[in-house]
């Protein structure tokens, strides 16, 4: 009997093969789109489970707070760890982790840079990161000995035994290999591929073990293991009272509070700015979800749509069968073995096409996903059961309601759809519109957002614009012969050394007007340069006057301020005001000389901030900024890094443009415009794919009716229009539904940026023109095909 | 074997209702070859549906050899269809997606016969209808009186006692319905089956024993 079936089952699927291929197509496509969604949030919901102390380790955040105002992030002071350690009896052990960049590490001949990081000595006990060699309480104990991983040793060593070896650090001091750690899993935020014992980094800061450095604010990540006892409330309450012990009295001296935090170390990775993070990362996962969830269903609702309005044309046959002597028993097990076998189909494809993707996904999403291993039999397993589920459901309408119809009832061909199943379908083709609508809309406001931001006027020049970096002694030293030989080329237009790579951020300072109290202070960027800063830079001063070096004072105490500045401060007169600060106990004090129009130096996610510029000594700068002229790039670049090797062999010649470093800036935002337009594309897809099967099946349905009013003279047009306009007015529902819902959600999330479009009318036209559109391509498809048809041969199948 | 006692039906119309049948008693026995005659609308397939267990009656008896059909449940109803009574339709009603075999096949699959005996049941059904060459066509492959042949066939496959026959000529030409006819004849004579067809043929109501004559809803 099971054989009968499936062989009935098969000639139908193959006699109508659209409606087959559509409807296989959209739940394999739905379900592969979830299988990758899944994998995706999976992945980053598993970030450092898998240290066996996971559930007791926290990070410590911390947050300078100004007129109520601040947020958390996930560094803090360099005193902190050890501090907490000492004065809370919850904390077991605490580490620091230093992060020093991107180093140079060489090993004889071998010079690579690499990302560096200090670490204290409990780093291997805390976390689970297994040693291939090296004893883990003991390996990052002394000063200048540090841990590599598996990785870095076959790189530096290939198959010698690198434990013993020396190292050279930036070629600042060396250090021995102690330990060899196996390489570290991906879905780690604590990972790193080169430890040097912070041991290493007290010794090199002279002995200052930092412990009163409790203002200093370095990229250091404080990580803290509670006791297995401990109780998480006191140790907030001990850790407020730490506070206030060693950093209250200096921040009120500022003006400034400040606040801490521990934040479990499993939500450090989704909430990277800590416990109230409203960053767009750990709403995105949420969000993905709800997409996945969202495409899953609407793939599901489509196949049990098809499916069941494809049953109505099966009624005749059930009639018969039961005339015949089918029990509905029989029946019913033959319809659901064939929408069974249907969606089971539609599983394997949806794993290959997921199998297919990957790869492309992994690109893109910057991951190394896997589809097959143990740990996802769950996923694949719980799939396949909503597979079998979708099989049922969609297998039950025909095998439960026509098996129990009256055959003589569909015999006669009186047998019409009842009332609630056609607003069912309609109920679905709204949904799946509405859904399509928001994301189209979406795609338009997040694309248009990042257009804004490529193209928006940053107040400065930044194309042809090349940041030479000055990480070593050895390279600062020649950064003034570096500059006179770069602006003998015909290539250079003009050449600037600072300390601002564009881009990319800098230091803080609180400065205040001269005789003001500290509390009044504004917290600017210190922008350090020489003579062409705003020359090569191409900024525009809006009063005042540029430094120059005819003016003796200029070349250390004059001061150059932007108009978020003047603005934060209060000038009335900005040209003329002394102000002041003080940078590590010196004191810096001067005349304001000129005011320059905002420019955005940091990220347009966050307004310009004020800042101040002056002329340093050349030693200060760490930064060669290089206007080029016009001309072959590569050429160009090639020129400049000749010139370096001959001033300082052996040193890295680094450099980026400051183009690229700002589109960088945009990646995370570009990722999230480029998703959306994919889930827009998929939802229409599977939207349209629904919408179609419905329009063949419906245009079938009435092909008789069609027929009869082509006899009495109807037009194309008109038969087109009859039959389109029912779904029109759906989609119309669906669109009135969607547009505000999308329009609320997006400016909230516009909200978030400093700078940011508008949402205008025009877009949430457009994604109502573009979905109506695309709806009509695909309904009038059929529809004309349908009105085309000669009427004789729709009239004769009755 | 088949009794209809006072049998009505009638369908709400509206506020009132519309009746179809009126007050029918009916009695054919075993062997008879009945035909149903009467204008459109008379309720003569109406009738037909009623003997066929299709329709349920509104009021009134039917007996099903002594047993009354009302009593019957779903289960029961279905054993007579898998094996007692067969139907012919005028529109032929063939499952378009199965060939002629496994048209004629279905009925034995519901009744659960071993493939042995199916596949020498349903050769002997092609064989004996000539419909050999045909058995791996599908029903859109062929003639209008072919279609009727596979039907009947598929109705006689499971050796019914009672051949129920709806205009089973109405869709064809004076030839074939001819040829139909004396297919039925030889059933009723040979086979022993019952036959009670509709028909609007003087000609072809001529074939039967009897003939029931229907006008509003009575037997005239």
């Amino acid at each position: 009997m099971l054989k009968h079936y499936l062989k009935i089952a098969i000639r139908h699927l193959r006699q109508q093969k659209v409606i087959t291929a559509i409807n296989i197509a959209g739940l394999s496509i739905g379900m592969a789109c979830c299988i990758l969604i899944i994998l995706f949030v999976k992945d980053e919901r598993s970030y450092d489970t898998f240290h066996v102390n996971a559930n007791s380790i926290y990070r410590l955040n911390s947050a300078v707070i100004k007129d109520n105002e601040g947020d958390f992030w996930g560094g803090s002071q360099l005193p902190a760890g050890p501090a907490m350690k000492a004065e809370l009896g919850d904390v077991k052990s605490a580490v620091r982790i230093q992060a020093d960049g991107r180093t140079l590490l060489s090993y004889k001949d071998k010079q690579i840079i690499e990302d560096v990081v200090y670490a204290d000595e409990d780093y291997f006990k805390m976390f689970s990161f297994p040693l291939k060699e090296g004893d883990p309480a003991k390996v990052l104990k002394a000063p200048y000995t540090m841990v590599i991983t598996e990785k870095i040793a076959r790189k530096y060593f290939g198959s010698e035994d690198p434990v013993g070896k020396m190292m050279r650090v930036s070629t600042k001091f060396d250090c021995q290999i102690t330990g060899v750690a196996k390489d570290m899993p991906q879905n780690s935020d604590v990972k790193h591929d080169v430890i040097i014992s912070f041991a290493t980094y007290i010794a090199e800061a002279g002995g200052n073990n930092f412990d009163q450095a409790w203002f200093y604010f370095t990229n250091t990540a404080t990580y803290v293991q509670l006791n297995e006892h401990a109780d998480l409330r006191r140790a907030n309450r001990e850790l407020v009272k730490l506070k206030a012990r060693h950093i209250d009295k200096i921040a009120k001296s500022l003006g400034l509070g400040f606040a801490y935090e521990l934040q479990p170390l499993l939500h450090t990775h989704l909430r990277p700015h800590g416990e109230n993070d409203r960053s767009a990362q750990s709403k995105l996962i949420y969000f993905y979800m709800i997409i996945a969830a969202f495409i899953l269903l609407i793939a599901c609702f489509n196949f049990m749509n098809l499916v069941t309005a494809r049953a109505n044309e099966r009624a005749l046959e059930v009639g018969l069968r039961k005339v015949m002597g089918g029990a509905r028993k029989t029946l019913i097990a033959q319809f659901l073995s064939e929408s069974i076998l249907l969606s089971i189909l539609s599983f394997i494809i949806a794993v290959l096409l997921a199998l297919l993707i990957l790869p492309f996904f992994n690109a893109f999403a910057d991951k190394n996903l896997y589809l097959f291993g143990w740990q996802q039999l769950p996923m694949l397993g719980g799939l396949f059961i909503v597979t079998l589920l979708v099989g049922v459901i969609a297998g039950s309408y025909p095998a439960f309601y026509l098996s129990g119809f009256l055959p003589i009832a569909v015999l006669k061909g009186n047998f019409k759809s009842s009332g609630s199943r056609i607003w069912i379908r309609k109920g679905l083709v709204i949904a799946q519109f509405f859904v399509t609508v928001v994301l189209i809309i979406a795609t338009i406001v997040t694309e248009s957002q990042l257009r804004y931001w490529q193209h928006k006027d940053l107040g400065f020049d930044k194309d042809r614009l090349v940041n030479i970096y000055l990480n070593y002694k050895e390279t600062g030293k020649v950064a003034s012969v570096l500059k006179t030989e770069l602006l003998r080329s015909h290539n250079v237009k003009s050449v600037t050394l600072s300390n601002m790579a564009m881009g990319i951020s800098n230091s803080m300072n609180p400065v205040v007007k001269d005789g003001d109290t500290d509390d009044k202070s504004v917290t600017s960027s210190i922008i350090t340069g020489d003579f062409d800063l705003l020359k090569t830079m191409d900024i525009k001063l809006m009063k005042g006057r540029d430094f120059s070096p005819v003016f003796s004072m200029d070349s250390n105490n004059t001061f150059i301020v932007n108009q978020a500045f003047v603005k934060a401060m209060g000038l009335k007169n900005p040209v003329g005001t002394v102000i002041k600060w003080e940078p590590g106990g010196i004191v810096r004090k001067g005349e304001i000389i000129g005011v320059v129009k905002d420019f955005n130096f940091q990220t347009l996610v966050v307004p310009v901030s004020p800042a101040i510029c002056f002329v340093a000594p050349v030693e200060r700068s760490s930064v060669i900024n290089v206007r080029l002229n016009p001309g072959d790039v590569s050429k160009q670049m090639a020129e400049m890094e000749k010139l370096w090797k001959e001033l300082v062999p052996g040193y890295p010649f680094e450099t980026s443009f400051v183009a690229d470093d700002l589109a960088k800036q945009y990646v995370e935002a570009g990722r999230v415009a480029k998703l959306f337009g994919v889930f827009s594309m998929l939802s229409i897809f599977i939207a349209c794919m629904g919408l179609f099967g419905l329009s063949i099946l419906i245009s079938r349905q009435r092909m008789k009716e069609i027929g009869i009013r082509k006899v009495l003279g109807a037009s194309v047009f008109g038969i087109t229009t009859l039959l389109s306009k029912d779904f029109m007015k759906l989609i119309g529902v669906a669109i009135l539904l969607a547009t505000p819902l999308a329009w609320f959600v997006l400016n909230r999330w516009l909200e978030n940026f400093a700078y940011r479009i508008t949402i205008e009318w025009w877009m949430l036209l457009m994604a109502g023109v573009v979905s109506i559109f695309i709806a009509l391509l695909t309904i009038s498809f059929q529809s004309v095909k349908a009105a085309l048809m000669n009427p004789v041969r729709s009239l004769k199948t009755e | 074997m088949i009794q209809l006692k006072h049998i009505s039906k009638h369908y709400p119309v509206g506020f009132g209702k519309n009746e179809i049948l009126k007050d029918i008693d009916l009695t054919i026995f075993e062997g008879e070859f009945v035909s149903i005659m009467g204008p459109s609308g008379s309720g003569k397939s109406t009738l037909l549906h009623v003997l066929g267990l299709l329709e349920e009656p509104s009021q009134g008896e039917y007996l099903f050899e002594g047993e009354s059909v009302f009593r019957m449940n779903e289960k029961k109803r279905t054993q007579l269809h898998r094996g007692t009574i067969g139907f012919v339709f005028q529109a032929y009603h063939l499952i378009d997606e199965l060939t002629v075999y496994e048209n004629i096949e279905t009925p034995l699959l519901y009744k659960n016969m071993p493939s042995a005996e199916r596949k020498s049941r349903v050769a002997d059904v092609l064989d004996r209808f000539n419909i050999v060459a045909k058995k791996d066509l599908f029903p859109s492959q062929l003639s209008g009186g072919q279609q009727q042949l596979v039907g009947i066939a598929r109705a006689i496959v499971a050796e019914p006692r009672v051949i129920l026959a709806d205009e089973p000529t109405g869709n064809l030409h004076s030839d074939q319905a001819k040829e139909i006819m004396e297919l039925f004849k030889h059933l009723n004579e040979k086979d022993k089956i019952t036959i009670i067809q509709v028909t609007h043929s003087e000609l072809n109501a001529t074939y039967g024993h009897r003939i029931i004559q229907i006008r509003d809803g009575k037997i005239a």
